[in-house]
């Protein structure tokens, strides 16, 4: 390559960077608006473009927020059930997924596009006999509620089944020479190669469970369950909201997520070509 | 060896799971006995103003416990419904304009007897109008404690500035808009003024326009009434350009006082849940309330605060109790800087304890004289989303006025026969 | 270890019933057994608190159907027909999306310092959820003091009247749909997809003389097949049941139902008007119409 390639390369770099960076301001905006939101104090006007910045600085917002509207209580609820869904999700998705993906069965196609047919189902749809359900069980206000309709996605076996796919079956051959029965496959061969996989479901899980709103709000009415969504929906009230406590809340509900974010990516930047492909 | 490190963490998921099962368990009953269970739409206000009146409550009656249920979000009455069908009942039920769709599904007590023979609550002090929007198939299910209703807002100081005489509670829809007219400032012409007329819709009552006819059996939305409306809302945006053109949204409500608030808007559609907000917003500056215009002279818009008792209760007693506390005693009082109290005695009351000026809440105590309610039938809201999808397509001018009401009254026919 | 040896290739059934019972157990009931009741439930007129009464077809008839009036054959419900073509418009802003996450996965794959703090900040709009960037996106779409059209005004454009007209409510959405989706869960997925792009193959390929473009077309793409399959057939299904959170926060599906989608008639029908049966009766005519677009996907996905 010669001198001046390698200049329009990196003038081409440096544009490229520039580029990136004006998407970046595009895509941190709303959370910077939403943090300067959150430290207004409650009449400084919210929508009004020439008071983007809050003055004076309210940094007692968060305080009120954790403790007014019992987000204390909430964000632990989040955090438990979130949790619990995710680690049921990756368990018996995917022991599902290698069923789909690794094993040879009769119909299995067939089972397979049942599961496949459910992701289609509208919320809207099971809302309601889901909700009968819960009620016939008495588990109208338990953590189960919250949990276990959550745990059996279809969602996660189908999209683990894909991940399961794209390993080369040369290994599965040569472990199933070494007489690795299914679960050892599952367990030593599969799992792991999967990792940027599972770290993707749990993060999906994690982040949608984190956010779901619908279904806490209807199978749980006493505070004590309200996860932080139906907690921070609290704020809303009936005919005016108190825009900076909300956006205060806002913020504690996104910090997780992006911890959350943070920690998978290293799984998957980690993945296959770290793991036992080499080892 | 990589792979042994790579195994997943079963015994993490494990314990998870256990904890999962382990906290399953504190579920239990979703309700003491002998609780009695308060639903009410929740807002900083109320959510606390209930709690205390629970408290309040178990003070004077020992033993009793009542737990307050905020609802919260803006779809009170479809998240109340869908307790109500998971037998979830709370025991002492918020109503308002959604009562009909409660009654007729029979899930409240009737309340007449006990109503009579309780001498303290004295319905005549009530307007019998009112006392009837608690009435399902002759039977009455509820009681009132007060009202929300509709007025114009305005800003004395725009007024000043323009040399605007302050409007008459008698002013009719052509003052009205001479006013909005004088008011507004268009300085470069582009027909998006600096400071608007008026902003924030208007109320067919103004116009002597309604939903359905008399005895609520058939629509009455293609009147010449509801045109005149449609016409006088299409002109104000379009025509004369006194108002920004209204959007179906919940932040209309919000960007309205905003725009009120930093002094673009002279005149607000506004109505009373929004008083204590205005308060807060217009602190320290001169602004005021009126009835709104109207061609048969002064028309408000009007619903109810009230309550009911669910049939499923347990302890139907202790419920008519709590629900007579909540009616009579003072604990509901604090609303009563912004809801008219229902009862004659207590308006005479909020006038002196509460003002007649800034606002003035001559405006709202006298308005039971002009009360316009929607009817409290079955369906209101399915019924009323046929009238507003129509009237949003002549704001967004994709139909003649004449033309979509005539599409609604049979869509609102069609409601209407489905049900009987 | 043994029964490893014994098993044909076709003798995985024992174990896969194995694999399959904890999420087939947990999945029938919380999934199978719903759609089984819904289904059951549009066959029937509700209000949640009435007996329900049984009907057949007739909610299908009234919402498919058609009949002749003095004007013509029209349609039952002409309700129904508006939203299924406002969710079809709506997604057409899905190929514009994945192509906007692929792009910025193909810059961010790499991994060095800087691009993963790129990749952290344009995941953040996905995450940013919930009604306060609603509020956000209802700011900056505002026709006269929003920040998108201040902006147009600065480059000599008259901007629209967004999510206040009905032209230009959809547009208004697809393009916070974009804002939000692109460097969200489909770039993390291409992420993860391009980690299994060999790099032995794009190496020899640039030996070969091929640019940039002709390394993505034959090596890249090809490898991606199956997460474009994944993000295809999910962006299908919620594409077909999407649009109810915008509507129900932002525009409460006007103006004059331009916003208004399949998912939120039927919450509209479900808690709004309580004809459980009719909504039911829409969500089994959307899940017949997602069944069909999927298996077609399905079909052309596993061809190769």
């Amino acid at each position: 390559m010669t001198g001046s390639n390698r200049a329009a390369l990196g003038l081409r770099d440096a544009l490229v960077v520039v580029a990136m960076t004006l998407l970046a301001l595009t895509t941190t905006a709303p959370f910077l608006w939403m943090i300067a939101t959150a430290l207004k104090s409650p009449d400084q006007p919210i929508l009004d473009p020439a008071h983007v910045l809050p003055r004076p600085v309210h940094w007692d917002n968060f305080g009120r927020a954790w403790t007014e509207a019992g987000l204390g209580r909430a964000f632990a609820n989040s955090l438990f059930t979130s949790a619990a869904i995710t680690a049921l999700t990756l368990l018996t998705s995917s022991l599902a997924a290698f069923a789909f993906a690794r094993l040879h069965w009769r119909g299995r196609d067939t089972v397979f596009l049942v599961y496949l047919g459910t992701l289609m189902v509208p919320t809207a749809v099971t809302l309601i006999p889901l909700f009968l359900v819960m009620r016939e069980l008495r588990w109208i206000n338990s953590y189960q509620a919250l949990v276990l309709p959550a745990s059996f996605s279809p969602y996660g076996v189908f999209l683990l089944r894909q991940f399961f796919l794209t390993i080369p079956a040369e290994i599965e051959e040569a472990a199933r020479l070494d007489g690795c029965g299914p679960l050892d496959l599952y367990r030593r061969i599969v799992t792991p190669l999967a990792r940027p996989g599972l770290a993707t479901l749990a993060i999906f899980t994690f982040l949608g469970s984190w956010t779901s709103f619908l279904w806490p709000l209807i199978v749980t009415h006493r505070q004590e369950l309200f996860t932080l969504p139906v907690a921070l929906a609290s704020f809303q009230e009936l005919h005016s909201i108190q825009w900076p406590l909300l956006m205060a809340g806002s913020v504690l509900l996104t910090l997780p997520m992006i911890a959350a974010f943070l920690l998978g990516q290293r799984h998957f930047i980690h993945g296959i070509q770290m793991g036992s492909v080499k080892g | 060896m990589a792979i042994r490190r790579q195994l997943p963490g079963w015994p993490r998921w494990a314990l998870l799971a256990a904890m999962l099962g382990l906290a399953g368990c504190s579920g239990g009953p979703s309700r003491g006995s002998g609780e009695i269970v308060l639903a009410h739409p929740a807002s900083t206000e109320m959510t606390r103003l209930y709690a205390d009146a629970a408290d309040a409550f178990e003070r004077d009656h020992p033993g009793k416990q009542v737990r307050p249920l905020p609802i919260t979000g803006s779809d009170y009455y479809g998240k109340l419904l869908v307790l109500m069908a998971a037998r979830e009942s709370p025991d002492v039920v918020w109503m308002g304009q959604g009562f009909g769709e409660f009654a007729d599904r029979g899930v409240f007590l009737d309340l007449e007897d006990r109503v009579r023979a309780d001498p303290s609550l004295d319905a005549s002090e009530m307007p019998a109008e009112v006392l009837n929007w608690y009435r399902a198939n002759g039977r009455l299910s509820g009681l009132p404690f007060g009202l929300d209703l509709n007025f114009i807002v305005y800003n004395q100081d725009l007024f000043d500035a323009a040399r605007e005489p302050y409007p008459r509670w008698d002013w009719t829809l052509e003052q009205f808009l001479a006013t909005a007219r004088r008011l507004t400032q268009d300085r470069d012409g582009d027909g998006k003024a600096e400071v608007w007329g008026y902003r924030g819709g208007m109320e067919p009552f103004s116009f002597g326009a309604r939903l359905l006819t008399a005895d609520h059996t058939a629509p009455d939305v293609a009147s010449p009434e509801m045109i005149h409306y449609l016409r006088f809302s299409l002109d104000l945006m379009y025509r004369w350009k006194v108002s920004p053109p209204i959007a179906a949204s919940d932040l209309e409500e919000q960007e309205s006082m905003v725009d009120f608030q930093s002094g673009r808007v002279a005149m607000l559609h506004g109505h009373s849940w929004l008083l204590p907000d205005l308060r807060k917003r217009m602190a320290g500056r001169r602004w005021e309330i009126c009835p709104p215009p109207g061609v048969n002279g002064r028309a408000h818009w009007a619903s109810s605060q009230g309550f009911c008792i669910s049939r499923d209760t347990r302890d139907p007693e202790t419920s008519w109790q709590l629900l007579r506390y909540l009616v009579t005693s003072d604990a509901l009082w604090p609303l009563a800087d912004h809801v008219a109290p229902v009862k004659k005695a207590l308006r005479t009351r909020m006038l002196k304890e509460f003002g007649i000026s800034r606002p003035d809440l001559r405006v709202l105590s006298e308005a039971v004289d002009h009360l316009n309610a929607d009817p409290r039938v079955p369906n209101l809201t399915e019924l009323r989303s046929r009238l507003s999808d129509a009237v949003e397509r002549v704001i967004q001018r994709r139909a003649e006025p004449e033309a979509a009401m005539r599409v609604a009254s049979r869509e609102i026919a069609e409601v209407l026969a489905r049900r009987h | 270890m043994t029964a490893g040896h014994s098993r044909s290739k076709r003798g995985d059934f024992g174990a896969a019933l194995l694999f399959l019972l904890p999420n087939a157990l947990g999945f029938s009931f919380f999934t199978l057994f719903p759609v089984a009741a819904a289904v059951a439930l549009s066959l029937f007129d509700w209000n949640l608190f009435t007996e329900p009464r049984f009907v057949g077809l007739a909610n299908f008839a009234d919402l498919l159907g058609f009949r002749n009036t003095p004007e013509g054959w029209a349609p039952n419900d002409p309700r129904f027909w508006k939203f299924t073509g406002n969710t079809l418009f709506l997604m057409l802003g899905i190929p514009v999306n994945v192509a906007a996450s692929l792009g910025l996965a193909l810059l961010l794959r790499r991994g060095g310092r800087l691009q993963v703090t790129f990749r952290t900040l344009y995941f953040l709009p996905s995450i940013c959820t919930g009604i306060g960037i609603y509020v956000m996106w209802q700011w900056l779409l505002n026709p006269d003091s929003g920040a998108l059209n201040k902006i147009l005004a600065v480059v000599g454009i008259a901007g629209p009247g967004w999510l206040k007209s009905y032209e230009w409510a959809k547009p208004g959405l697809m393009l916070m749909g974009l804002w939000s989706a692109a460097g969200g869960t489909n770039m993390v997925l291409y992420l993860a997809g391009l980690q299994n792009v060999p790099s032995e193959l794009e190496e020899a390929a640039a030996l070969d003389g091929a640019g940039a473009w002709g390394r993505f077309r034959h090596v890249v793409w090809p490898c991606l097949q199956p997460t474009t399959f994944f993000i295809l057939t999910m962006g299908l299904i919620h594409g077909f049941q999407g649009g109810f959170d915008a509507a129900y926060v932002m525009t409460r599906g006007g103006p004059d139902g331009s916003t208004t989608t399949i998912s939120y008639y039927i919450f509209q029908h479900a808690f709004r008007w309580f004809h459980m049966g009719y909504a039911a009766a829409i969500a089994v005519v959307l899940l017949g119409v997602i069944f069909v677009a999927t298996a077609l996907n399905w079909r052309w996905g596993s061809r190769e």
